[in-house]
């Protein structure tokens, strides 16, 4: 047989490759029977090959084992014969090849959504924490404390509400609520941190008016607030001392806040200074009076039972309740200029 | 425990042919992911009581075997299809499974069938499951070689007819008749690969007068080695130690000398065949002479190592595809039966 014919037949106007072995075979001039004793498969099962009937063969592997047996035996190359027979007898079963460090992973572990599950677990548990801490915050043990230091807060037990003795003043007050002053009506006024800047002679123009006790507490506290203002230290003479409410000026920036507590109420206050700090559980019945600098930071629990009025006008507290707890900002100053915009006052 | 099988949803689950010769990991659904020498370079560091390390596994490692400094030693941890050196295997198979998963946060745990010999013993297993647990493994089964072998090679284990595979490995060669999903015969030699080597460097030294080292045996039996006489004679050019004069010299061998080598080895295996098929009931005898015996395994690739058993047993032999990969495609296959048929397996497995 020459290579042409060989060629021929392997590539095949033959169909299947059993076909083409065979006219390989005759064309060697090699007998069948001779043929099935090399391979030592019987003659039925050879028949078989050599007419493509592979139903009458065992199975795949051992066809495609007799097919390259056979080809190696005739000496012509067994891949273009395994390949018409996968054409045949359908595709070749994809062997698994070597891709080395190609490994994919089910589910590994830089897969985005292990990621974004994890960033949502860390988040989650840092939000748990936050609620957790803000809800201690609010109901504490029952402790009270202070900040002392250059705290200061005017504090009356309410046993004289209405007494002008008994009305605060923003100035630093002893633990027994009672104004240090002078027996000859100079008081000595020790003020918040802030107010220290405040004139001599202004503190001293004032002091006769508050140990004469002739004036309402509301007057007092509109003159300590005055006195805290730049403005001049004359202007509050000038102006009649018993309307002080008619003088918008003042009334704005004085920002007297008081709290009265109806029942026992958890607090905590913080001015924008840091200095002043109230904190604590408050028995029914106590009144506090602000000190420090405002805007104040205000934690009100139980806040139903909590009023607050500033420069004597009664605060809403309601828009900032939220499950009995009251949160927020509170600032006289701006509180007071929102209310006269609200009045169209012209100041 | 349960952490274990957290970490098992980033595993794959793996088939392994721990080999004596080279290790093969089959990777569900993704193929055979680790192709590797089944050999590791320990480090002993320096100092009295210095520990040791590991300084090289695999490709690496066998690069190094024969041209190791003293305080590297190249080490094959597996000996004729069993371990050898416990800490060794566990390390290796360790950093195996490492590989195949490039996973870096989660350490992997997957669960891992490993193929062992069917002649090992209850000791040997357990040692291989140990190590396999050991280095990280969630669950462990173990499935003889052979059927292993023959799942991997296609073969049509679940029907009620014989079929004999016949699996040489690198230390054992497994033959074994299966019907039903299960073995009726088998027997394991520990002839294989590194016997023909063994072989080959014995006739070398005794014909030449000169030492050669494994891995230019296992050069010599992949270039010229063969198991039957054929046609044509191939050459190789080959350097060793001359034992005389203590000087390395070159010479050259021929296929026909090898084929001389390897005859005892190659006699081993052909008894064992001869054996099985004594041993095998007439009825599975005679579908094994109808259809053939099969051969699976890296012996497989040695040039006319079919023709040799024809010859000598008179019955068609046939190669399987890509032999070498028979035994941990067929693993990697019962481990997704294991799956398909929950519990209930159909072949052994330990």
């Amino acid at each position: 047989m020459n290579p042409e014919e060989t060629e021929e037949a392997l590539e095949g106007r033959a169909t299947g490759p059993g076909e083409r072995l065979k006219r390989i075979r005759e064309a060697q001039g090699l007998d069948l029977s001779r043929v099935a004793a090399l391979l030592h498969l019987g003659e039925d099962k050879l028949e078989a090959l050599e007419a493509d009937q592979y139903d009458r063969l065992p199975g795949s592997v051992f066809t495609q084992g007799y097919l390259r047996n056979y080809a190696r035996l005739l000496g012509v190359p067994t891949e273009p014969l395994l390949a018409a027979y996968h054409e045949l007898h359908g595709p070749r079963e994809p062997l698994p090849e070597l891709h080395i460090a190609q490994v994919r992973h089910e589910v590994g572990s830089g897969h985005l959504l292990v990621r974004l599950i994890t960033w949502g677990i860390v988040i989650g548990l840092i939000a748990l924490v936050v609620i957790w801490w803000r809800g201690y915050l609010q109901w504490p043990s029952v402790t009270e404390s202070w900040d002392d230091g250059s705290a200061t807060v005017a504090e009356t037990v309410d046993a004289l509400p209405g007494e002008p003795g008994s009305t605060m003043l923003p100035g630093e007050i002893t633990t027994d609520g009672v104004p240090e002053m002078g027996a000859g009506g100079e008081g000595i006024l020790r003020l918040p941190p802030q107010e220290e800047a405040l004139p001599e002679d202004a503190a001293r123009e004032e002091t006769p008016t508050a140990a004469g006790g002739e004036k309402t507490g509301v007057t007092g506290t509109a003159e300590m607030g005055e006195a805290a203002l730049p403005a001049p230290a004359a202007e509050p003479e000038s102006e009649p001392k018993t309307e002080p409410e008619a003088m918008p000026e003042p009334a704005a920036t004085t920002g007297r806040i008081n709290l009265t507590f109806g029942q026992v109420s958890w607090v905590k206050i913080q001015d924008a200074g840091g200095s002043f700090k109230l904190q604590g559980e408050m028995k029914a019945g106590t009144r506090r009076v602000l000190g420090g600098t405002p805007p104040y930071q205000v934690v009100l629990g139980n806040a139903n039972s909590v009023s607050i009025s500033v420069d004597g006008k009664p605060f809403d507290l309601t828009p900032h309740i939220r499950g009995n707890v009251a949160r927020f900002t509170l600032d006289p100053r701006s509180l007071s200029e929102n209310r006269n915009r609200s009045e169209g006052n012209p100041f | 425990m349960l952490f274990r099988r957290i970490r098992g949803i980033f595993s794959n689950d793996l088939s392994i042919d721990l080999g004596t010769a080279n290790t093969l990991i089959y990777a569900r659904g993704q193929g055979i992911v680790l192709d590797e020498p089944s050999v590791v370079a320990i480090r002993q560091d320096r100092g009295p009581g210095g520990g040791k390390s590991v300084a090289a596994v695999g490709e690496e490692a066998k690069q190094m075997l024969g041209r190791t400094p003293k305080n590297i030693t190249a080490i094959r941890p597996m000996k004729d299809g069993v371990i050898a050196d416990f800490t060794v295997t566990e390390k290796m198979l360790q950093h195996f499974i490492h590989k195949v998963h490039e996973t870096k946060l989660i350490r992997p745990s997957p669960r891992v069938l490993v193929c062992v010999p069917c002649g090992s013993t209850q000791v040997e297993r357990r040692a291989i499951k140990e190590s396999a647990a050991g280095a990280g493994a969630r669950e462990v089964y173990l499935i003889e070689e052979p059927m292993a072998a023959a799942i991997g090679a296609g073969l049509p284990v679940d029907e009620a007819r014989g079929s004999m595979v016949l699996d040489i490995g690198g230390g054992t060669s497994e033959v074994a008749i299966i019907s039903l999903n299960g073995i009726v015969y088998a027997n394991s030699v520990r002839v294989g690969g590194d016997r023909f080597d063994d072989a080959i460097i014995n006739y070398v030294r005794r014909n030449y007068g000169t030492l050669i080292g494994e891995a230019t045996a296992e050069r010599v039996k992949k270039e010229i080695g063969s198991a039957f006489p054929g046609n044509e004679v191939r050459e190789i050019e080959v350097k060793g130690r001359n034992l005389a004069e203590g000087i390395p010299r070159s010479f050259t061998l021929n296929s026909n000398e090898i084929l001389e080598a390897l005859q005892e080895p190659l006699s081993g295996i052909v008894e064992a065949v001869k054996a099985a098929l004594e041993q095998t009931p007439p009825e599975l005898g005679a579908d094994v002479a109808e259809r053939g015996i099969v051969l699976t395994g890296g012996g497989a690739l040695l040039r006319d190592i079919d023709r040799l058993l024809e010859e000598e047993t008179g019955l068609p032999v046939l190669i399987a595809e890509v032999p070498l990969t028979c035994v941990a495609r067929g693993g990697g296959r019962a481990l997704e039966m294991l799956d398909e048929r929950g519990g209930e397996l159909l072949f052994a497995l330990e």
